[in-house]
């Protein structure tokens, strides 16, 4: 009778002891371990987005010669524009650094932007991040914050051989410094309510009295730059509703995050050109 | 030796759809978890020693590729291994839905035991609920429909591999 019920209870003492045996290994082996599954998965993720490339272009291939010059006379005024605004872009970076020069201002952080692929999204109810096609191998560093046409993607969390992972401003957790657009007044921004069938949602705290923003009136949310690692002024999102917090000092309410988040294929990684 | 290895890049397979599907759900913000597949198979087919093998192996896969405390998957895998193989005797083990009922109710526990692990990281847990429910009626699905293809993949595997799953299975620790 002992016997039986000490064979049912074996395998939970095997599960006891080798979790207590796991825990006592070292930090060096676990970060070995993780990292040499982590590059084994790398080439399933990087041939997941290589073939829905080649589906795409095949897709594309379908399409008539009529509509590709129209598509290309598109991308040409396109492209004109963009040229006019680089101009303007290029004479106003002369304007700030010359008013730097002149009242010696700190200048402000530079960044090199690399664009990437997004090879696989994994948006699960207790996190949501990106793998995107490049890595170490671009010099891509652990904490670079990245963005898309919308604002803000997230930040750069682990960074592989040729692929990195970037843990999306949705992802519970995440906290930025942010700001109202036009005002200067820091606020925090926390991201992690992820309804299903929506876009994703974030909580905004820290918010003065006086400010009002609803579902009919939003008010924009944008990076404040506080805190070295997003640039200033990036736009997160739109405030849609405000309560008044617990303490009674400040607001605190919800955002709505830019429903192209969740079918993002091309982001933009800010890569700091001297890092601290 | 090689079975654990072999499960594993079974379970790799598996893992590497389930990625591919869970990258199309993102537009609806919706994902998928088969980890209760892995777990029923290697406890109701393979010999204890080896399950519990193939389990830390694919547990620490799952670990790799999610940003938690490496080890937490596989320490809720090898649980889960324990907890089934206390009453893999008293089951038709080789039946394929009985299988698939072992694999839906563990993988329903593994969600509940995950979001347990992971809960203090969520700022509104009251906006958690609707959303893990989706997801565990999704995954409920997707376990039914890819499970007797995951297990017939596996069986075979091990059969083209050289690997008995009857012999494997009596072979007690």
């Amino acid at each position: 009778m002992l016997s039986k019920r000490f064979d049912q209870a074996r395998p939970f003492l095997t599960l006891g002891i080798a979790f207590l045996a796991w825990l006592f290994v070292p930090t060096v082996i676990k970060h070995f371990l993780r990292a040499s599954f982590f590059e084994f998965q790398a080439p399933i993720d990087v041939t997941g987005g290589t073939v829905r490339d080649v589906q795409d272009y095949w897709a594309l291939r379908t399409h008539s010669t009529n509509e590709l010059i129209e598509a290309g006379k598109n991308l040409s005024n396109l492209n004109s524009q963009y040229e006019t605004q680089l101009r303007e872009y290029a004479s106003m970076q002369n304007r700030v650094n010359r008013l730097e020069d002149l009242l010696r201002l700190p200048s402000y952080p530079e960044f090199r932007t690399e664009a990437a692929r997004v090879v696989r999204r994994d948006f699960t109810a207790w996190w949501q991040r990106l793998v995107i096609r490049k890595g170490a191998n671009y010099h891509i560093p652990v904490g670079a914050p990245v963005i898309f046409v919308g604002g803000v993607v997230g930040r750069v969390a682990e960074v592989g051989a040729y692929t990195s992972v970037v843990e999306l401003v949705s992802s519970p957790g995440v906290r930025i410094a942010a700001t109202l657009e036009g005002d200067s007044r820091p606020m925090s921004f926390q991201g992690g309510i992820n309804p299903a069938f929506g876009p994703a949602k974030g909580i905004v705290e820290f918010v003065p009295l006086e400010v009002v923003a609803n579902r009919t009136l939003p008010k924009r949310l944008v990076t404040s730059g506080l805190g070295g690692i997003f640039p200033a002024g990036l736009n997160l999102g739109q405030i849609v509703k405000l309560d008044r917090s617990g303490d009674g000092l400040f607001q605190s309410g919800e955002v709505e995050l830019d429903p192209r988040l969740l079918s993002i294929t091309e982001v933009a990684v800010l890569v700091p050109v001297s890092p601290q | 030796m090689k079975t654990p290895f072999l499960v594993l890049l079974g379970n790799a397979i598996l893992w590497a759809i389930v990625a591919q599907l869970d990258h199309y759900l993102a537009t609806w913000d919706v994902s998928i978890f088969v980890g209760g597949l892995c777990v029923a198979f290697a406890a109701l087919r393979l010999s204890p020693r080896d399950g519990y093998r193939a389990l830390l192996l694919t547990g620490l896969w799952f670990d790799a590729a999610a940003p938690v405390p490496f080890g937490l998957h596989a320490l809720l895998f090898l649980f889960a291994h324990a907890v089934i193989n206390c009453f893999r005797s008293r089951i038709a083990r080789d039946d394929t839905l009985i299988s698939l009922l072992v694999a839906a109710i563990a993988n329903l526990g593994l969600i509940v035991a995950l979001t347990g692990g992971l809960l203090h990281r969520n700022p509104a847990l009251w906006e958690l609920w609707p959303r893990l429910s989706v997801d565990s009626l999704i995954s409920f699905c997707a376990v039914i429909l890819i499970g007797p293809w995951y297990f017939a993949m596996q069986e075979h595997l091990l059969a083209f591999c050289g690997v008995a799953l009857r012999r494997e299975a009596r072979n007690f620790h």
